[in-house]
């Protein structure tokens, strides 16, 4: 090869060829890139729901603390791994599930548990007298005292510790605290926990139907 | 003098020992960038060895640095990422790139000094990049957390830098090409054109719901194959021969390796999308490009290795042991990522440490390796003095070799552990994490060694650079490029 143009030609060529077909189709396709939320003919809602302002918020904090380095958003099919088994989801993710999502957080390690579906998860049986938001609040400032053994950071800095006045603030996590003083979540933690809430994928979508642990089931039986 | 680094036949033909510039001189011209763009990646470097080091402790030892803000795990991950892909990794291919297309292009690089300023911008973009991920102010997609700010810095500063490749480019002494001009000309390409892409399409004008992902893998495989590969491979190419005094054997085959290459590599990024809430078709396309890479691998591999064959005794430098790491390696890499795409592999490895394992297969074991490789024969050339300390080239070089094994066959068999246990819903999560500790730390004990080498390398470097005596011995090492190499019974 003697011309460099042919070179930086070809390469050009190579990558807008791989970028026209990976990304701008799909950005563009009305079932994929252009997706939108649909009524639920049930109860004439939309769905996926919108994230309230709240939670919104809390996205941003899930992404300023890097959440996605050990937490994947995404639950696989039934039958291709265990999420559904191990209670991540009734189905599998599909694309319309994040179309709200200003920055999706797929996520690639599960170092931790997925989240995709966490707000639909129960609080778990031992500490079943918390309410889900002090589950996770607890869990957030210390996860070791929840979970032994577990190896996520705890994230005291999103909570103010401020001595009791009075009869204390109803919002303090239910700590036992002797010197005085109690542990309030701030704003950043509630935006958090009210988003980690949110996460949620109990609701019907035509497209994922066949991707449902019933519909699995059903498939294995006929086999 | 000679130049012997090609058997193009047009080379051997031409009047190349007589006509063409001095190589010394040619190495006076790029000093100053490539000093610059040097020591700067090295400061990278040991800053991304010590944040590679806290990320792995805290996997295995979460009190570590535990309930500081701008510490937890997820913003020294992202800080890692930048620091060593964007302050290391990119800087140290500015250094060799621009180097190797002077001397492959025969051409000085002129006014050299401007790059100081572009070296600036890059630099200030990193420590942005780096300091805003630490501050939450991280993107949250991967390979590209830095922040919206740092990356139309990076972009102007990167502007320069590749101006200056093709300039040099044009300005080549002799028509005909050589394979490693062709991986330098379009890694230089390629690289603002992905970055670009990703920054738009993810931070300025965010593309709608999963899209994002998908753009996200494509930028994150593409960072490595469409800019750090290329760069590895023209270094080896270049090297091989030159060290080895023979030419390329089955060198006509090289042009077909790069086109299927530059045709394939830009698919292959999106295979670790499978399962996920994106087409299936993309992911599949995906894996069969990630198969398909065996043909440029291949045809690459044979190119190195029936080069590689009894060596004199001479000619084993310091550089030829690195480069040929990084050639078995990319081999190796390619291999095992083409069967870890398929989907009865992705069911278990998809979400552990297994891809961690290839990543740092890739970008060090491949990438960093052909950079240390080339800054042993290019920093004594710069600087007019040899290497100050063999005991230190050998602890890096196996402290380098060493460490980034144990990290990566660690993380593999911890990976796959970790990737069965969650696939067993009778084991409790917690229970699986338990089973992947002692893994991890064995990685932890790798990074350990990764700083010592690393420490022993800037060291190393340090001294070159003050040093101020020129012994005898560095000297014939100076004067003596490798033996001119014959080619078809002609002398060059």
């Amino acid at each position: 090869m003697k011309n460099g143009l042919v070179i930086v030609g070809g390469a050009f060529l190579a990558l807008t060829f791989s970028w026209s077909v990976l990304i701008f189709f799909n950005a563009n396709h009305s079932l994929y890139g252009r997706l939108a939320p649909i009524e639920d003919e049930m109860n004439g809602e939309f769905v996926p729901a919108p994230t309230a302002g709240l939670a919104e918020r809390g996205r941003e904090v899930y992404v300023q603390m890097g959440c996605v380095a050990c937490h994947t958003q995404q639950v696989r099919r039934p039958g291709f791994g265990a999420d559904a088994d191990r209670g991540w989801g009734d189905r599998q993710s599909v694309a319309r599930d994040y179309v709200g999502h200003a920055k999706v957080q797929l996520g690639d390690v599960r170092i931790g548990p997925d989240l995709r579906a966490v707000g639909e998860r129960e609080v778990p049986e031992e500490w079943s007298h918390l309410d889900w938001d002090a589950y996770h609040h607890l869990h957030l400032y210390n996860p070791r005292s929840l979970v032994p053994g577990s190896v996520m950071p705890s994230f005291p800095f999103l909570y103010e510790r401020r001595r009791i006045v009075g009869e204390g603030s109803p919002r303090a996590l239910p700590l036992e605290m002797d010197d005085g003083y109690e542990i309030v979540p701030s704003r950043r933690a509630d935006a958090l926990v009210a988003y980690l809430r949110s996460l949620r994928l109990d609701y019907a979508l035509p497209e994922a139907e066949h991707l449902t642990v019933e519909a699995r089931q059903q498939q294995n039986e006929q086999e | 003098m000679t130049t012997v680094h090609s058997n193009v036949p047009s080379r051997r033909s031409s009047p190349y020992s007589t006509g063409g510039i001095a190589e010394a001189e040619i190495d006076q011209s790029t000093r100053v960038p490539v000093m610059f763009f040097v020591g700067t990646a090295l400061l990278w470097l040991l800053i991304s060895t010590l944040l590679g080091l806290i990320t792995s402790l805290k996997v295995h030892w979460p009190q570590f640095l535990d309930g500081i803000e701008w510490l937890t795990y997820g913003r020294v991950r992202g800080a890692f990422m930048t620091a060593f892909l964007y302050g290391w990794a990119s800087s140290a291919a500015f250094a060799v790139g621009l180097w190797l297309m002077a001397r492959l292009s025969q051409n000085r690089l002129i006014f050299g000094p401007l790059l100081l300023l572009a070296g600036t911008f890059w630099n200030i973009g990193v420590i942005a990049g780096v300091g805003g991920v630490l501050l939450g102010e991280s993107t949250g997609f991967l390979a590209l957390e830095m922040p919206a700010f740092a990356g139309p810095l990076l972009l102007v500063a990167y502007a320069f830098v590749g101006a200056w490749c093709v300039f040099t480019f044009y300005g080549r002494q002799y028509q005909t090409t050589y394979a490693a001009q062709w991986y330098l000309l379009a890694a230089f390409f390629w690289f603002p054109w992905v970055f670009s892409i990703a920054q738009v399409m993810l931070v300025f004008a965010p593309v709608r719901g999963t899209v994002q992902s998908v753009v996200n893998a494509w930028y994150a495989a593409n960072f490595f194959l469409l800019w750090l590969t290329p760069i590895a491979l023209a270094a080896i190419y270049y090297f091989l021969p030159k060290i080895l005094g023979r030419p390329i054997r089955y060198y006509y085959l090289a042009v077909i390796g790069f086109w299927c290459f530059a045709v394939i590599a830009p698919w292959a990024g999106v295979a670790r999308l499978t399962s996920g809430p994106v087409p299936a078709w993309v992911s599949s396309a995906g894996i069969v490009a990630m198969t398909m890479m065996l043909v440029p691998v291949a045809i690459i591999a044979i190119n190195f290795f029936s080069s590689f064959g009894a060596v004199a005794g001479t000619r084993k430098t310091t550089t030829l042991a690195f480069i040929r790491v990084a050639a078995v390696v990319f081999v190796a890499l390619f291999l095992v990522g083409a069967l870890l795409a398929y989907r009865t592999f992705q069911e278990v490895i998809q979400f552990t440490h297994v891809n961690t394992a290839m990543w740092m297969l890739g970008v060090y074991a491949f990438f960093s390796m052909a950079v240390f490789g080339t800054l042993y024969f290019l920093l004594p050339r710069l600087f007019m003095r040899g290497w100050a300390s063999p005991t230190l080239t050998a602890i890096h070089f196996w402290c380098s070799l060493v460490g980034v094994l144990l990290i990566v066959l660690s993380l593999a068999v911890g990976g796959w552990i970790q990737g069965v246990q969650i696939n067993n819903p009778e084991v409790a999560f917690v229970d699986g994490v338990r089973a992947t500790l002692p893994w991890l730390v064995g990685a932890t004990l790798g990074w350990i060694i990764l700083l010592i080498a690393h420490v022993a390398f800037v060291w190393n470097v340090v001294a070159l650079v003050v040093s101020r005596a020129v012994s005898a011995e560095s000297q014939a090492i100076l004067q003596a490029n490798p033996p001119a190499m014959k080619v078809r019974g002609q002398t060059t």
